[in-house]
């Protein structure tokens, strides 16, 4: 059950640092500090819609930022990581995530902290007529999505063309069994006093990752439980960050996402928008 | 305008000369101008650096040399003879100094060589992964 766990904790234990560049760090905004802790918070006002039917939509008042940079370890906003391959074109990463998936359900889940009400309602009977001879889609209280952390390995690959990300991971604490996997490319740039960092975003998840959290349990609909089959997909989204440095601790921020949920996905009864869209706008203060 | 200032802009004219790309390829391919040390680490941000320092000169042809910086406590410096091809000297300064070596008669930008200043108190940083706002 804990066989990744163990693997992951086992290889950090015994694996040398592979070619820690430490002048790797191309501009200031791209560097941390190490040994220090790096803390900040986000205050203003933006939304995450939520693709679930009959869920509600998820409101931002703020987003915290807490990382830590060691000479090997790293923890950032939720991700633990370690570092065994650090050069000036590429890095090497082994690292814990978590699925973005399971905050469409819950409130305090890692990636809705701060969120002043649950993102969950009472599922609601739906009395508008409907021509398709299917049932309706309604759903008894659905059964409990775990949290679970997944663990793998990323690799960044620095071009001048901006930064390609790569990353599988798989469920550490065998709560789906699934993987994940991420291509993503981000290019920054500054102006003047602007930092701009835009990024595509192709996001793969098993068979199992979708049917742990998108597939229908007999308990909350038979019907559509039967109706159902998961199949593994790609989301695909954009991200655009644009911060405006005001001082030394104080930023104005823009953040916006837009995701394309995987069809495979989307045709899940739960589901009622193949997208999701995210948006904040608000100052941010750096400790 | 006094005399320091005007050394000094054509001091920087002459580095801007140096540090375009193209002519400081074509223009270093015959001569060099070495520093020893090049870097000068000092315990903290606030300590000047004392250091000896020699820099060395290979040329392409025998010929007088200048060697100028853009710190004005290090003023300009000729050489009298062509056999001589280093040049020592004891420094105190906080912060870097860039070397440009000319020749004496044609006032030709040759070489050039950077003292940089470090301080071993300034934090080591790293790359950072992951933005700070993509918590969301």
């Amino acid at each position: 059950m804990y066989r990744i766990l163990f693997v992951l904790i086992t290889s950090l234990s015994i694996l040398p640092s592979v070619g820690m560049a430490k002048e790797a760090c191309a501009s200031e905004n791209q560097c941390i500090e190490m040994n220090n802790w790096d803390l900040g918070v986000a205050i203003g006002w933006g939304q995450k819609s939520n693709p679930l039917k009959d869920f509600d939509d998820i409101p931002l008042f703020f987003i915290p930022t807490v990382a830590y940079y060691g000479e090997h370890w790293f923890f950032d906003n939720g991700n633990l990581g370690y570092t065994l391959a650090e050069q000036e074109s590429f890095t090497f990463n082994l690292v814990t995530s978590y699925s973005l998936d399971r905050a469409y359900f819950y409130r305090w889940d890692p990636s809705n902290i701060f969120l002043n009400r649950g993102t969950q309602i009472e599922a609601k009977a739906i009395n508008n007529m409907s021509l398709s001879t299917e049932p309706e889609r309604e759903f008894n209280s659905l059964e409990t999505r775990n949290f679970t952390l997944l663990g793998g390995a990323e690799a960044f690959i620095y071009t001048r063309l901006g930064i390609i990300r790569l990353a599988y991971t798989h469920d550490m604490f065998n709560v789906h069994q699934g993987s994940e996997a991420q291509i993503k490319w981000t290019y920054g740039w500054d102006y003047d006093r602007f930092i701009f960092e835009f990024a595509l975003v192709f996001d793969w998840k098993s068979q199992a990752v979708v049917d742990y959290y998108y597939g229908v349990r007999p308990s909350e609909n038979a019907y559509w439980s039967e109706q159902y089959q998961a199949k593994s997909g790609w989301d695909k989204g954009a991200e655009m960050t644009a911060r405006y440095i005001l001082t030394d601790n104080w930023d104005l921020l823009l953040a916006v996402r837009y995701t394309l949920i995987a069809d495979e996905i989307a045709a899940s009864p739960l589901l009622d928008q193949d997208y999701s869209s995210t948006y904040f706008i608000g100052a941010a203060y750096r400790f | 305008m006094t005399l320091p200032q005007l050394s000094l802009l054509c001091f920087l004219g002459l580095s801007l000369g140096l540090m375009g790309p193209s002519s400081a390829q074509a223009k270093t391919r015959d001569a060099a101008l070495k520093l020893t040390p090049e870097i000068c680490i000092t315990s903290s941000e606030t300590e000047a650096c004392d250091v000896y320092i020699e820099l060395q000169w290979e040329l392409a042809k025998d010929e007088l040399i200048c060697i100028l910086s853009d710190n004005a406590a290090y003023p300009k410096w000729c050489s009298d003879s062509v056999s001589t091809h280093t040049l020592s000297m004891k420094i105190h300064t906080m912060t870097d100094i860039q070397f440009v070596m000319v020749s004496k008669d044609s006032n030709q930008t040759l070489a050039g060589a950077k003292l940089k200043i470090t301080s071993a108190s300034q934090p080591q940083v790293r790359r950072r992964y992951r933005n700070p706002w993509s918590l969301f």
